[in-house]
C-alpha cells in the first residue's frame, strides 16, 4: 500500500513521492510541495487536527484531509 | 517627470516578511490607512520624501502567489493586473526574506514575468547571517537583471540604497516565458490574442483565474474547445518556476550548517504540544481578558472624572444659552462616551500585533483549526473572533484571510455577537444597577467583574451556537482546506507594534466619535423641542399642580417637557413594541439613538435623565433613582436589567458593522440576514429573561 503523509508519525522524515490529483493539487505545488520535496513531521495536532511539515526548510501547516493526497517515501 | 505626480511605489511580499516595518521605515508617520485597517488589510498609502522628490509607498497584504486563494489576495492581484488604473504603480519594490528565500523567489519569479519595473529587497540579511545563511546579491542581480538590494528593514540597514534604487529610472523587458512548455504557450498566445492582452502572463493568469471566468462566456468557451486543464495548467507552472529557481539558488545562497540554530523548532515543542499548547493558549487568552478588564480600569477612572470635572467647569464658565447647554448636557458627555473606550481599546490592539508580529497568531490558528471546523469554521476564523472582543469592524475585515467562502461568511455572521469594547459601558452602568458595589464571590472576586466575565461568556456561546446552526443551514460551496505558511518566531518590533496601535486607535475614535458626536447634538435637539404641549408646559403645570412649590414645579415641568419633546414622541410610540421587555419610553428612545452605535445608550440615557435636573450625578445614581410612576418601584429592577443586557448582548446595533458586512459580503441579502437574525435573538431573550423574571 503507499504510504500517505498523514499516516505518518511525528519527527518522521521523507520525500514527497507524487502528489494524487485533486481540487487542492496546485495550492500544494505553489507551497514547493513537490515530487521530490524533502520534509519531516514537526507536530500533528491532537483529535485528527492540521498537520505541521516542514518542506524544504518552509513551515507549513495543512490539514489531514489534504496530507492523504501526498504520497511519501 | 512632471512635479504635480509623484512616482508610485508599491511594496509587495509574502506575509510575515516585514514588508509593514519596511513601509514604517520608509514613509514615518507620514502614511494614511483605510478606515479601519486590520493589519494591512487595506491598501496603506505613505510618501517617502528624500531630497529629490516626493514619491507615493503602497504597502499591500502579503500574498504568497499570484493565484489568489482568499479575498484579501485576490484584491491584490486584482490591483497587480489592472494596469490601466490611474493609481497603479511606476515600480514594484519585491520583498523576500533571506530566511526563507526558496519560496519566496517563487513569488519574485511571477511578480517578474507582470514586466513592471521592480527592485528586488532581500530583507533580514543581519538575521540570516547570524545563522549561517548568505544571499549572494550580486548573483541574483546577474541571474535576474534587476536590481537587488540586501536590507535590514528592523535595523535600518540598505534602506539608503534602496530608496536610491527606487528613484533611479528603471525598464524591464518581457522575457521568454518560463512557466509554460510550447504546446501551451500556442494555446496561451492564441487565449492573448483573442483577447487583445500585451502580456502573456497576464492572459495566462486571466485565463486560469476561475472566479473570473466564471462570469465570461468568451473564456469558457476558449477553454473547452482548446481543451486547457486549468489545475494542470497551474501546478506545471508551479513545477517549472521551482525548477527555474532550484537551478540558480545554489549559486545565490550559501549555508554554514553548524550556525543554524533551530529555536522556532524548540518553542513549537513547548507551544504546539497537544497538551501544554492548548493550556499556554488559554493562558494567553487570560492575560488578554485580564489585561482589557483590570488594567484598563485605571485610565478609564481618570477619563471618566476628567470628563465630569470638565462638564462641572464648563457649566461654571459658559453663559446661559441653549448652546451652552447643548455643549455641557450633550457634546460632553457623548465625547466623554467615546474616550472612556480608548485604554481598552488601546491595550487589546497592543497585544494582538504582540501575537502577530511574534509569529504566535499563526499557532493560534495550527491549535484551534480542528475545534472550528466542528463549528463550520477554520483556525484562520479565530483572528477576527479575537479582534471581535474590540470592535466587529475590523474583525469583519480581518475574515479576507479565510479562503473558504462558507467559513469566511460564518465567520462574518457570528462575529457580531462577541462583546465588543462598544457594549462594555452599557454592561458596567447597567450590571451596576443590579450588584452593588462591594460585593465579592468567595470573598476575593469582584462580584461585577464575575457578571460582566459572564456577559462575555454569553456572548462566546451564543457565537459558536450560531455558527453550528449555520453549518448546518449553510451548503458547502466548495472544498474547504487549510493550507498555511507558519512563520518563525521573532521578536516583535516595538515600533511596529506601535505604529498598529496608534493607526487603530485613531481610527476608532475619528470613526465612533463621528456618530456619537452627531447623535448627542441630534438628541439634544428633538429632546429641547417639541409640540404645543411642549411649549405649554409651564401654564399647564401651574394649572394642574397650583399648591407646588416653585422648585417642584420647576422639576414637574421639566419632565413633562421632555415627556412631550419631539424624542419623547417618538419614545413613546415604540412603547408597545418595547412593553413586554419591561421598558419605559425613556429607554426606548435610549433604544433607538443607539441604533447606529450601542455606546450611544449611555450617552443617551445621561441626556434623558440629565435634561431636568440640576444636580451633577453619575449616570447610574440617576437610574437608581428613577422610579415607576405607576407602581412606585424602580424602573432599573432586577428583570429590566436582565432583559436589557442580554437585549445588548445580541443586538446588532452598530452601524458600522452593518456597513462593513456589506462591504465585505457584498450581498445585501446576508446583511440583512444578520440584522434580521440579531434582533430576533435580543428581542426574544430579552421578552423571555423579562416575562419569567418579573
Amino acid at each position: 500500500m503507499e504510504l500517505r503523509l498523514c499516516d505518518l508519525k511525528v519527527e518522521k522524515m521523507g520525500v514527497v513521492k507524487y502528489i494524487q490529483d485533486n481540487p487542492i493539487s496546485a495550492k500544494l505545488a505553489e507551497f514547493g510541495i513537490l515530487p521530490g520535496s524533502k520534509f519531516s513531521i514537526l507536530n500533528k495536532a491532537p483529535f485528527y487536527g492540521p498537520i505541521f511539515i516542514l518542506v524544504e526548510n518552509n513551515r507549513i501547516a495543512l490539514r489531514r484531509k489534504e496530507a492523504a493526497f501526498i504520497i511519501v517515501e | 517627470m512632471s512635479s504635480q505626480k509623484n512616482l508610485k511605489i508599491a511594496l509587495v511580499g509574502n506575509p510575515n516578511l516585514g514588508k509593514t516595518t519596511l513601509f514604517n521605515r520608509l514613509c514615518g508617520l507620514n502614511q494614511r490607512t483605510g478606515n479601519y485597517p486590520g493589519v494591512t488589510i487595506d491598501k496603506k498609502k505613505g510618501v517617502l520624501k528624500t531630497s529629490l522628490q516626493d514619491i507615493d509607498v503602497i504597502d499591500l497584504p502579503g500574498i504568497n502567489s499570484l493565484f489568489p486563494s482568499s479575498k484579501d489576495e485576490e484584491l491584490v492581484v486584482d490591483y497587480l493586473l489592472d494596469a490601466e488604473n490611474a493609481e497603479y504603480p511606476d515600480k514594484i519594490v519585491l520583498i523576500v526574506s533571506a530566511l526563507n528565500l526558496k519560496r519566496n523567489l517563487y513569488l519574485l519569479e511571477q511578480i517578474r514575468d507582470l514586466n513592471v519595473p521592480m527592485v528586488l529587497a532581500i530583507n533580514m540579511v543581519d538575521l540570516a547571517e547570524k545563522r549561517g545563511v548568505f544571499v549572494s546579491a550580486t548573483a541574483l542581480e546577474k541571474e535576474l537583471g534587476i536590481p537587488v538590494v540586501c536590507i535590514s528593514a528592523k535595523k535600518g540597514i540598505g534602506i539608503d540604497d534602496l530608496i536610491q534604487k527606487c528613484a533611479e529610472p528603471l525598464s524591464i523587458e518581457a522575457r521568454i516565458p518560463t512557466y509554460i512548455q510550447d504546446e501551451g504557450l500556442e494555446v496561451l498566445k492564441k487565449f492573448s490574442a483573442e483577447k487583445g492582452i500585451a502580456n502573456d502572463y497576464v492572459s495566462f493568469l486571466k485565463l486560469t483565474s476561475k472566479s473570473k471566468n466564471k462570469a465570461d462566456v468568451d473564456t469558457q468557451e476558449f477553454i473547452a474547445k482548446n481543451d486547457v486543464d486549468i489545475r494542470k495548467w497551474k501546478t506545471n507552472a508551479s513545477i517549472l518556476r521551482y525548477k527555474r529557481i532550484n537551478a540558480y539558488l545554489d549559486e545565490v545562497l550559501t549555508i554554514d550548517k553548524s550556525k543554524a540554530s533551530d529555536l522556532t523548532t524548540k518553542l513549537d515543542r513547548v507551544l504546539l504540544h497537544p497538551v501544554f499548547g492548548y493550556i499556554i493558549f488559554l493562558g494567553v487568552l487570560l492575560v488578554i481578558f485580564q489585561a482589557i478588564f483590570w488594567l484598563a480600569d485605571f485610565p478609564m477612572g481618570w477619563i471618566e472624572t476628567g470628563f465630569e470635572s470638565l462638564q462641572g467647569l464648563a457649566s461654571e464658565n459658559l453663559s446661559e444659552g441653549y448652546f451652552s447647554r447643548l455643549i455641557i448636557e450633550g457634546l460632553i458627555p457623548g465625547i466623554g462616551g467615546v474616550v472612556i473606550f480608548v485604554p481598552q481599546i488601546t491595550i487589546l490592539f497592543f497585544l494582538f500585533s504582540l501575537l502577530e508580529e511574534s509569529g504566535y497568531m499563526s499557532r493560534i490558528v495550527y491549535l484551534t483549526d480542528r475545534l472550528m471546523q466542528g463549528f463550520g469554521m477554520s483556525g484562520k476564523s479565530i483572528v477576527p473572533m479575537i479582534s471581535g472582543l474590540a470592535c466587529a469592524v475590523p474583525a469583519i475585515m480581518a475574515a479576507r484571510t479565510i479562503e473558504n467562502s462558507r467559513e469566511r461568511l460564518i465567520t462574518i455572521l457570528v462575529t457580531p455577537l462577541l462583546t465588543c469594547a462598544a457594549r462594555i459601558p452599557v454592561y458596567v452602568v447597567v450590571i451596576a444597577l443590579i450588584v452593588p458595589d462591594d460585593a465579592t464571590v468567595f470573598g476575593i472576586f469582584n462580584a461585577q467583574g464575575i457578571a460582566l466575565m459572564g456577559m462575555y461568556l454569553i456572548g462566546v456561546i451564543m457565537t459558536f451556537i450560531v455558527a453550528f446552526v449555520l453549518k448546518y443551514v449553510l451548503k458547502p460551496s466548495y472544498k474547504s482546506y487549510l493550507l498555511m505558511e507558519v512563520p518563525e518566531y521573532l521578536l516583535p518590533s516595538i515600533k511596529n507594534v506601535l505604529y498598529r496601535v496608534w493607526s487603530n486607535v485613531k481610527s476608532f475614535i475619528w470613526n465612533a466619535g463621528k456618530i456619537i458626536v452627531a447623535t448627542s447634538i441630534i438628541l439634544f435637539v428633538l429632546v429641547t423641542n417639541g409640540g404645543d404641549n411642549f411649549k405649554n408646559a409651564e401654564e399647564h403645570i401651574t394649572a394642574q399642580y397650583p399648591t407646588a412649590t416653585i422648585e417642584e414645579q420647576e422639576n414637574l415641568v421639566a419632565s413633562y417637557q421632555t415627556e412631550n419633546s419631539y424624542l419623547g414622541m417618538i419614545g413613546k410610540s415604540i412603547e408597545p413594541v418595547i412593553e413586554p421587555l419591561g421598558y419605559d419610553w425613556k429607554i426606548g428612545i435610549a433604544l433607538i439613538s443607539s441604533l447606529a452605535a450601542r455606546e450611544v445608550f449611555v450617552g443617551t440615557i445621561s441626556v434623558i435623565y440629565a435634561i431636568g435636573s440640576d444636580e451633577e450625578m453619575k449616570v447610574r445614581d440617576r437610574l437608581k433613582n428613577e422610579l415607576n410612576p405607576d407602581t412606585g418601584l424602580p424602573i432599573f429592577g432586577i428583570a429590566t436589567s436582565i432583559s436589557l443586557l442580554l437585549f445588548y448582548a445580541f443586538s446588532l446595533q452598530c452601524m458600522s458593522t452593518v456597513a462593513v458586512t456589506y462591504k465585505e459580503t457584498k450581498s445585501i441579502k446576508w446583511t440583512a440576514i444578520q440584522f434580521g437574525y440579531m434582533t430576533a435573538l435580543a428581542y426574544f431573550s430579552a421578552l423571555i429573561a423579562f416575562q419569567l423574571l418579573k
